[in-house]
């Protein structure tokens, strides 16, 4: 059954410009989804990639305590908004980010992880180990000054004009394109099927993070007209609206006072909330007359199940009107929570960011797919040698900086395992490794002239260093991974993941890739084909 | 498999395309915003909901750039969007 499809005109100029927007985001994008599948399990590694957090978390940690240790050592600015994460499974520290007073009047913002036993304070500016945190980055483009995040932004708004497009220019055969799982005829028509069947049955999932992900990189973009028009340039009022306990006035001059404690406190709101978990804390004017503290509450169950109880810890009577209650509150309160929820795949439990990741890796070959149809389309006659050499190199350098990806990736989980704990800024080191030798596989890779053979030694060289990791765990922790699957499963399932991945990878290596021998580079004798015969009539 | 190159525009007018696809739909696309909002009793769920109407939006009206032939065509339907918005949002 055929739909009716656009005309001529129409067809080819969104056709056009399907390819144009794609071709020039597809390797970033790449970038984007395959660190970001990763970046779904960033606080599940936590615990592979920092031996001292390997350690189960006391059933009765002092909040009071943890915070005034941290106060002890960098003189907290209280009139500013410190905020405390709880300890999870995946992360057992406490987690503190708050205010320091500089040399002048200004405020400095700070960072420090507190043991849950021994209240051992880890300055978090020099953290010992940022794996997770850097894939996460990554994604959308961090490490990349001022402009990495608007661009990971604007590239997803590209993503999305790219997905519309391409479901207009298909829809005539869209019925089809669910089922059209075809392996055999020409390479052009193996990719043309393998990106129209995935981009349209991933559309949902695709649509999703093209809108949630400009909407995390180009916020400032959207809310900045508002803001100026309708609230006179006064953005505060708008992050009041999301988060209506910044709307509570506290006196920065309010005298000292003792106030209930916020174990205390968060025990009181556990007893409301029997099925939630209390995420985190944010406290105003701790130790003061009018202290603030606001609770933030989730179940993880469900898309609209998260929620903030505000409170004066002198009393510990719930603000309504300055609280965001779980499953019950309003529209406006729950929209941003929302797209967060969808992004960060926060609703649905393992199960939801199991679906995710593979997704995100489908996505992934699906933009490959578009980049090898490109340069399969216009690996002919009508175009000419130099045309041609650019669509050569253009798809070359694409798919070096996207399939070195896998090998690059098991290269800083390794190195965060040879680099000893010890090591002052051990971090940069890690990252620095990581980079340069993605670098480095990106230009071997540009030697090869022959994609099968670029992706087989990609994943060779993926696959073996793969293998290693759970080796690397294993001696610099000696936590291997048959023996701590009940202690910490994580740790266990990192390693696990890594030895399938490297499996898979030499077993595909060595057995189900055939690769051709002869180079994908256009050559001139291609193009005299077509020029003899020219030449042999008009003579 | 290329898109036929008969149909597709050149030089100033492609260039006047594609500026009127990214900066004259965002343009349009949070003046209507900011009017719905200017007019509604609150605007605040109109301001949250642009989180994500506004992106669907600005692209919706990046293909309809593409969808219409004549780039001064495109123009002229977002100068009138514009200053119906304009007048909503200041008269």
């Amino acid at each position: 059954m055929k739909l009716r499809g656009l005309g001529n005109r129409a067809y080819n100029v969104l056709f056009h410009s399907h390819t144009v927007a794609g071709i020039v985001i597809s390797f970033a994008l790449f970038v984007i989804f395959y660190a970001g599948a990763f970046s779904l399990f960033r606080h599940h590694i936590y615990q592979w990639e920092n031996p001292a957090a390997r350690i189960s978390i006391p059933s009765d940690v002092d909040y009071d305590k943890a915070l005034l240790k941290v106060d002890s050592v960098y003189d907290l600015a209280w009139h500013e908004t410190t905020n405390m994460l709880m300890p999870t499974e995946h992360i057992p520290f406490v987690r503190i980010y708050g205010a320091v007073h500089d040399t002048d009047s200004t405020t400095e913002r700070m960072a420090a992880f507190v043991h849950p036993e021994t209240y051992a304070v880890q300055d978090m500016n020099e953290p010992p180990t940022t794996l997770g945190d850097t894939l996460y980055h990554l994604h959308y483009f961090r490490q990349i000054p001022v402009i990495g995040l608007y661009l990971s932004g604007l590239l997803a708004l590209f993503f999305l004009f790219a997905s519309v497009t391409g479901i207009l220019i298909h829809w005539r055969n869209l019925l089809t394109k669910f089922y059209a799982f075809i392996t055999e005829g020409k390479w052009k028509t193996i990719w043309a099927n393998a990106h129209t069947v995935l981009g349209v049955i991933g559309l949902p999932f695709q649509v999703m993070y093209a809108v949630t992900g400009a909407f995390f990189g180009l916020l400032t973009l959207i809310l900045l007209p508002s803001v100026l028009i309708l609230y006179n340039g006064d953005s505060s009022q708008v992050f009041n609206k999301i988060r209506p306990e910044g709307n509570v006035v506290l006196n920065e001059d309010a005298p000292a006072a003792t106030h209930r404690s916020l174990n205390v406190l968060k025990g009181q709101v556990q007893k409301t909330y029997p099925d939630f978990t209390i995420t985190r804390a944010i406290v105003r004017n701790y130790g003061k007359s009018d202290a603030l503290v606001t609770w933030y509450v989730d179940d993880h169950q469900n898309i609209a199940s998260s929620g903030s109880l505000t409170m004066y810890m002198a009393d510990g009577i719930l603000l309504d009107e300055y609280s965001v209650l779980p499953v019950l509150k309003s529209y406006s309160h729950t929209v941003i929570d929302m797209i967060t929820k969808l992004h960060f795949a926060e609703f649905g439990g393992l199960a939801i960011k199991i679906t995710y990741f593979i997704l995100s890796l489908i996505t992934c070959f699906m933009i490959i797919s578009g980049v090898l149809i490109w340069r399969t389309a216009r690996d002919n006659q009508r175009y000419t040698l130099q045309q041609r050499h650019f669509h050569h190199q253009v798809t070359k350098i694409y798919l070096a900086v996207c399939l070195s990806m896998f090998p690059a990736f098991a290269i800083i989980f390794l190195t965060n395992k040879l680099i000893p704990m010890e090591i002052i800024s051990r971090a940069n080191w890690v990252n620095g490794i990581f980079f340069s030798s993605w670098l480095v596989l990106i230009l071997i890779g540009l030697r090869w002239n022959n994609y099968a053979r670029l992706n087989r030694n990609y994943l060779f060289v993926g696959g073996l260093l793969s293998l290693m990791i759970p080796l690397a765990n294993g001696i610099a922790t000696s936590d291997w991974f048959w023996q701590v699957w009940s202690m910490f499963p994580w740790v266990a399932a990192v390693d696990t993941f890594w030895l399938i991945a490297g499996l898979t990878s030499i077993y595909l290596v060595v057995r189900v890739l055939k690769v051709p021998t002869q180079s994908q580079k256009p050559s001139e004798v291609m193009i005299k084909k077509r020029k003899t015969p020219l030449v042999a009539t008009s003579s | 498999m290329p898109a036929k190159a008969k149909y597709l525009s050149s030089g100033w007018t492609r260039f006047s395309k594609v500026t009127a696809a990214i900066l004259g739909s965002y343009v349009v696309t949070m003046l209507i915003h900011i009017a719905i909002a200017k007019t509604a009793v609150n605007d605040t769920p109109v301001l949250l909901t642009s989180a994500y109407s506004a992106f669907l939006l600005w692209v919706g009206f990046m293909v309809l750039t593409f969808f219409i032939k004549k780039a001064w065509y495109v123009w002229a339907v977002y100068g009138v969007l514009s200053g119906m918005c304009l007048a909503i949002i200041y008269l």
